[in-house]
């Protein structure tokens, strides 16, 4: 077979990568859920939640039964964020953000809390982003919440960024964070409206400077 | 069906007991020394009285019987200067009571009343105090005795464990009889597929359409293997297609979709986008509570009628602070593959490593003896069932008191240790087809069970397979042709140990005849046996060549157990059936609720002219039947007669039998590492050894008493690099004759590398 010369050197240097390095090592590089980004394994104590890598040194940590990062964490240099023990893992670094495991997203109506539970749906990892979704569920209700963590955004200077978007939600109802949340993260709709609470569906950012 | 385990069950409340004590019958009374229990085990005496800071590895027992039934109330005479954050738990003859300790004066012994039980007269009963399983404490319960008190003068005797009530002698073993295979089932073809650049610790298996074989490891992989490409003559080639999952234990593939059971989450892989990668991990369920404990695992995974089966097991990190369980643990649960609504079914399970199909759709559970299951258990699922291990409070909605108990008794260290995936054998294995095959993480190899529904009660016979496997079988995939793939897993910290023996393994059914006792079926008189092939002519008729014992078991919150009512079991004839495939055994007054052991000789030979592959059957009576008596015939006249023993029984090998029995499986002799230190050349060597986790090493030697000391408590001193809990104690599993004898082979094992 003649192959071009303008092809030539990339192929050798196809065949001497695919020489050195094994053919899982390739093939785990181009799978989701590799541990560089993401790790589905206890964070932290918290049985059930998992940990996001952002930018190169900046972290977010989830508690699936909270709907809610519960930490958003900066590796110091040269150091590991996420530190493996045994098969859980702890957060390594100075701390961005951190409030207790244990508040979730409150369903309001009229000003009255509903009674609700939160169910943990799925997460995607995608091209650029993690997808995680939830379901807030209030009697025959369910209130979707898609959560995108856009991965190495081109933003210098909020400390993470998330995005969510809120199906489902019944017009008499509205969403709140918890206060400790909001005093934190900048929720803002697409417009750049600050919130308080999520009253429409849509789409919606949250900013940690 | 029910045992009386939990009949009486009583939570008992010390303070409200501290009644004076009427006095009983003169005459009528036992005392219970402490001096005369099976073992103290990390405890010690201080003159008449014990002083007890942990359960695990001591066997505060003693046996007793009586002439006639009677009602007999149990008094405790102790002291304790401090409250216990648990119960101790009075096992009386399977009865059980719990007793929260109460402080006492600190010099003088209180008494107190743990409960009134009834009596039965005839074999020995068991009475045992059991402390808290892995709690040490600071400050001891001071143990004196414990006095029964009945109504009926002198009806009451103490029977002395270690003159009186030893097992029964066990015949010189053998691989295959009475002792682990070592060798390669005859009608088994294998074949290692081995990639050595990887460490597959596989934790999950399923074929996914004809050709494609999908494994899940422990450390979070999913790995495929194209099994059109000519696996077995080529190195296997196995692509890495999804990663990131959570310690998955279960993976099973219903139509294109693909569930794994994960640490905390029943889990289904999705490419929604078509790319050939799974970019989505949907949660099914997690509607159940979870802990950071270790050993909180989801177990298996089957789809049957629109649902995915698992299992969850029960943690085990604080058993040694306050044995707290997150509540729903040990549970048998389904979630609908659809709209993932969540039944927990039963309750009861402690590690329930192999789930898997049985025959006619039944779902088959496996589970690891521990704590409250003296032995590993082949469980026949029943709904709403409890199997045994006890929750706390808030109680586990199926531990309702009554325990139902396993189809099959797995003896520990006979038989099976970490009992895994069962799988049932297809038509194209020939004589086995509907018979049930299982791995063992611990034990090695394959065993086989049958099981017989008696009066609609699930009970059956193991039967010992095939050894000589390269992996530790953990998890076990059959193709529609009836090829088996079987996964191997390791634990500890041995890189090389795991690598080892962890991997996937292609095994063949040949169809070669192999002569072995193929089922056992339970009749009113005695027990049938089947074999694969007709007995050789007047082979079989003799008595004398079946050795048969028989025991019970008695749960207990503390690790494991000990036989009770260990006995042999008298053979009154052997009847075999017109076509020699069939023998029956008349055996007088089989009784439920018991294991029965039946050994057979070398000697047997089929017609073809074969020898016996393996002689070691243990069949489990839950129900005997009523009528369903077993025909006995008479000998003919070329009934076989020799005048060599079936069975001898010389003390010689009794050591290198308990050795290859209890202790092979993960103490090499020859110093290959395997999950445990190698005894090759221990005699007198120097070991680093640790009190505790953390604690500072020292030097010590390894004399005969530390070996003893390691045997029957093995977390007294841990050899360094060794975690607490690897091995479980056998102060109840072996006797004193066999503690001594094992002792001794050990110190001849010379250093080999």
């Amino acid at each position: 077979m003649i192959v071009p010369i303008s092809y030539r050197f990339p192929a050798l240097l196809l065949a001497i990568t695919l020489v050195h390095f094994p053919a899982v090592a390739d093939e785990e590089e181009e799978l989701p859920f590799s541990g560089e980004v993401i790790s589905r394994v206890s964070l932290d104590e918290v049985p059930r939640s998992l940990a996001i890598c952002q930018n190169k040194s900046v972290w977010l940590g989830y508690s699936l039964d909270d709907g809610l990062p519960f930490r958003v964490w900066k590796a110091q240099p040269g150091k590991l964020a996420l530190v493996e023990e045994g098969r859980a893992t702890r957060s390594e670094g100075s701390m961005v953000f951190y409030r207790e495991p244990g508040e979730s997203w409150t369903l309001k109506r009229k000003g009255n809390v509903l009674p609700s539970r939160l169910r943990y749906l799925e997460c995607s990892h995608l091209e650029g982003r993690v997808v995680l979704s939830w379901a807030v569920i209030h009697g025959a209700t369910s209130i979707r919440i898609q959560e995108t963590i856009p991965l190495r955004p081109k933003l210098e200077s909020p400390a993470a960024f998330r995005e969510i978007e809120i199906s489902g939600l019944p017009a008499s109802d509205v969403l709140s964070l918890p206060t400790g949340d909001l005093e934190k993260w900048s929720l803002r709709d697409l417009d750049g409206q600050v919130l308080t609470e999520i009253a429409i569906n849509g789409r919606y950012q949250l900013v940690l400077p | 069906m029910m045992t009386h385990f939990w009949r009486g069950l009583v939570v008992f409340v010390a303070s409200a007991m501290m009644a004076p004590i009427v006095v009983a019958e003169p005459g009528a009374s036992l005392d219970l020394p402490v001096g005369a229990i099976v073992s103290p085990g990390p405890n010690t005496y201080k003159g008449d009285v014990l002083e007890i800071v942990k359960g695990r590895g001591a066997t505060i027992a003693w046996y007793i019987e009586a002439k006639v039934e009677d009602r007999v109330r149990v008094v405790a005479e102790y002291s304790c200067e401090a409250p216990l954050n648990q119960d101790y738990q009075l096992s009386f003859d399977g009865e059980n009571q719990f007793w929260k300790v109460v402080p006492t004066a600190l010099e003088s012994s209180s008494r107190i009343e743990l409960g009134t039980f009834d009596m039965r007269k005839g074999l020995p009963i068991l009475v045992q105090l059991v402390p808290p399983a892995g709690t040490k404490y600071p400050h001891p319960v001071k143990l004196k005795r414990l006095i029964l008190e009945g109504s009926v003068a002198g009806n009451l005797r103490l029977i002395d464990h270690a003159t009186e009530n030893l097992p029964p002698p066990a015949p010189v073993g053998s691989p295959g009889f009475g002792a682990k295979l070592t060798k390669t089932h005859p009608a088994l073809d294998f074949r290692d597929l081995r990639d050595e650049s990887l460490t597959l610790t596989i934790s999950g298996l399923a074929l996914k359409g004809e050709n494609e074989l999908l494994l899940t490891t422990w450390e979070g992989d999913l790995f495929s293997l194209d099994l059109s490409a000519s696996v077995d003559r080529e190195a296997p080639r196995f692509q890495k297609i999804a990663q990131g999952l959570s310690e998955p234990m279960g993976l099973v593939i219903d139509g294109d979709r693909i569930f794994v059971t994960e640490k905390n989450q029943a889990t289904e892989l999705l490419d929604r986008d078509g790319d050939g990668a799974y970019e989505t991990y949907r949660c099914l369920s997690q509607d159940w509570p979870a802990t950071m404990d270790y050993h909180e695992y989801l177990f298996g995974a089957v789809v049957r009628d629109g649902g995915l089966y698992f299992c969850s097991s029960v943690g085990m990190a604080r058993r040694g602070i306050d044995n707290y369980q997150a509540p729903l643990r040990g549970s048998v649960i389904r979630v609908d593959l659809e709209s993932g609504e969540t039944e927990i079914l039963a309750g009861g399970l402690r590690t329930p490593d192999g789930v898997g199909k049985g025959p006619g759709e039944s779902l088959l559970i496996l589970d690891n003896q521990g704590e409250w299951l003296p032995a590993n258990k082949l469980i026949v699922f029943q709904k709403e069932s409890f199997y045994g291990f006890r929750s706390i409070p808030p109680r586990h909605p199926m531990d309702l008191g009554e325990e139902m108990p396993p189809a099959i008794w797995l003896p520990q260290g006979e038989i099976a240790a970490s009992p895994t995936q069962p799988v049932t054998l297809p038509a194209s294995w020939g004589p086995y087809q509907g018979h049930i095959l299982f791995g063992d993480a611990t034990y090695g190899g394959l065993q086989r069970a049958f099981v017989e529904e008696v009066e609609g009660i699930s009970q059956g016979a193991v039967f010992r397979f095939s050894q000589g496997f390269r992996h530790l079988f953990h998890r076990l995939a059959l193709t529609p042709e009836g090829e088996l793939y079987a996964g191997g897993i390791a634990r500890g910290k041995d890189q090389e140990f795991i690598h080892r023996v962890s991997g996937l393994t292609h095994l063949r059914f040949t169809g070669e005849m192999v002569f072995e006792p193929l089922a056992a079926r339970i009749k009113s008189n005695g027990l049938e046996l089947e074999f694969t092939e007709p007995l050789a002519t007047g082979t079989g008729w003799s008595p004398g060549a079946y050795y048969v014992t028989r025991w019970g078991y008695q749960p207990t919150q503390t690790y494991g157990g000990q036989k009770i009512r260990h006995r042999r079991a008298e053979v009154l004839s052997a009847s075999v059936s017109p076509d020699r495939r069939r023998v029956f055994l008349e055996i007088p007054d089989l009784v439920e609720n018991e294991v029965v052991k039946v050994r057979l000789p070398h000697s047997f030979v089929s017609e073809a002219g074969h020898p016996l592959w393996s002689g070691d059957l243990w069949y489990t009576i839950n129900r005997l039947p009523a009528q369903s008596e077993g025909d006995v015939l008479d000998p003919p006249e070329t009934n076989q007669t020799t005048a060599i023993p079936f069975f001898t029984f010389e003390k010689g090998n009794l050591g290198e039998t308990v050795y290859r029995t209890y202790c092979a499986a993960c103490h090499s002799s020859d110093a290959t590492p395997l999950a445990g230190p190698t005894f090759a050349g221990i005699g007198a060597s120097k070991r680093q050894v640790r009190s505790a986790p953390g604690a500072a090493p020292k030097t010590i030697e390894a004399t005969r008493d530390y070996l003893r000391q390691s045997i029957l408590d093995p977390n007294a001193l841990l050899v360094d690099g060794y975690d607490p809990n690897l091995m479980p104690p056998l102060a109840g599993l072996l006797s004193t004759e066999e503690v001594e004898a094992v002792i001794d082979y050990i110190l001849t094992l010379k250093k080999t590398l």
